[in-house]
């Protein structure tokens, strides 16, 4: 019987930075979507 | 809508209150430009003045301070030069260093729409069976953690979930082959730099006519939320032989809390010539706000000037409500021969000073 010891894999979590705004430059067409098709 | 008669009652009945405490001034409200005080830093529009951060700001709870005619857009602190730096919210209030609230032009954080091409006739042939709106307000700068819309469909009862938005544009365009480009400072105003924006999808043909409510928020780098001037849209409005110009009245405080109306008068007149206000069944229709639940209103046409009036409201009359937010909603029509006028034609003259709270102390609030 062969015994495999899982690596332990440490993965160092990046602390994510509270970031600005990003911008998209020049003209842009598409758009975030909500779907609103329930009659209201 | 109420009578006349009882509606004149009830105006002087509220107005007879706030006088009873103070004068008012009655006179046009223009959007005033932003007096230099000692240690404030003006940069074109924009507005830092020398605030107490503490006041309004800890980890748990963040209120936005108030200027007349803008919007709360974050804190900062200045160098020796005036150059302004956003404080993170993980940062704190800074010590020992003065604390500056940043103040945009109010227009900036407000609403405007489009409607994909197909949906701007009203002809039952061209209807289409659905369409997007799409939904813009602006930005100054990146300088904010996210932005977004509240929106409420039909009377309000229903809540469109939307997630915070952190993507801004500089330029927009309705579709890939459209040449028109629109530009931020261009639909709002000289301070707004990138627009957000989001499209309403799917809007089935039944829901053209209904009205949505949609209000602007943003949060600053500190972690405030703020939000901006609200409006409601019909996607109908956007019809080009319906001619509707959607004309929302905000109510906005100057003080270091909002302030607090139960009661007030606003009145607005336009050129009746160019202009005149959506019937239904013969009669003036106007939308009542969402601080107001019976706004009462009276609209009179004569002589080509139309004069508004708004009184709120009967059954707040005994209650205090934070004057922040939407308080009427107008839908003129441009009258035959002026459809292409626009919303700046309207140049509505308001009058907006006699509101007073429960107490009958007069408040200062402007109609925005």
């Amino acid at each position: 019987m062969i015994y495999v010891k899982p690596e332990m894999e440490i993965i160092e979590l990046e602390r994510v930075p509270i970031t600005q705004l990003s911008v998209v430059p020049g003209e842009t067409v598409v758009v975030p979507g909500v779907d609103a098709s329930d009659p209201f | 809508m109420m009578d006349k008669k009882k509606m004149m009652n009830l105006t002087k009945k509220l107005v007879a209150g706030c006088l009873a405490l103070s004068v008012i001034v009655a006179g046009i409200v223009v959007t005033p430009k932003a007096a230099e005080a000692e240690g404030e830093i003006v940069k074109g529009e924009i507005t830092y003045k020398p605030m107490e951060m503490a006041t309004y700001w800890d980890t748990n709870s963040k209120t936005a301070p108030v200027l007349a005619d803008h919007i709360f857009a974050g804190w900062y602190t200045a160098d020796a030069n005036d150059e302004v730096t956003a404080i993170k919210e993980a940062d704190g209030i800074p010590a020992n260093t003065t604390t500056y609230a940043k103040f945009v032009p109010a227009y900036v954080l407000s609403v405007k729409t489009q409607v994909e091409a197909a949906a701007e006739v009203a002809s039952t042939a061209t209807k289409p069976e659905s369409t997007f709106l799409r939904v813009l307000s602006s930005v100054d700068s990146e300088d904010y953690k996210n932005v977004g819309f509240e929106i409420l469909l039909g009377d309000g009862e229903k809540v469109l979930e939307v997630a915070p938005i952190t993507k801004v544009y500089e330029g927009l365009k309705l579709s890939e082959t459209d040449t028109e480009v629109i530009r931020p400072n261009g639909v709002f105003g000289a301070a707004a730099t990138y627009f957000t924006a989001l499209n309403m999808e799917d809007i089935s043909y039944k829901s053209f006519s209904s009205k949505i409510y949609i209000r602007p928020y943003w949060t600053t780098l500190d972690g405030t939320k703020v939000e901006g001037l609200a409006k409601n849209v019909r996607v109908e409005d956007k019809y080009s032989d319906y001619r509707y110009i959607s004309v929302p009245v905000n109510l906005l405080t100057d003080g270091a809390t909002p302030a607090e109306v139960a009661a007030g008068k606003v009145t607005m007149t336009y050129d009746a010539t160019k202009f005149t206000v959506a019937k239904n069944d013969g009669n003036y229709r106007i939308d009542t706000g969402r601080l107001m639940s019976e706004m009462v209103y009276n609209v009179v046409e004569s002589n080509g000037v139309g004069t508004i009036t708004f009184v709120g409201n009967l059954n707040t009359i005994n209650t205090n409500i934070a004057a922040d937010g939407l308080y009427a909603n107008i839908r003129f029509i441009r009258n035959e021969g002026y459809s292409e006028a626009t919303e700046s034609d309207l140049a509505l003259t308001k009058t907006a000073n006699d509101f007073c709270n429960w107490g009958e102390e007069k408040q200062e609030i402007i109609a925005w």
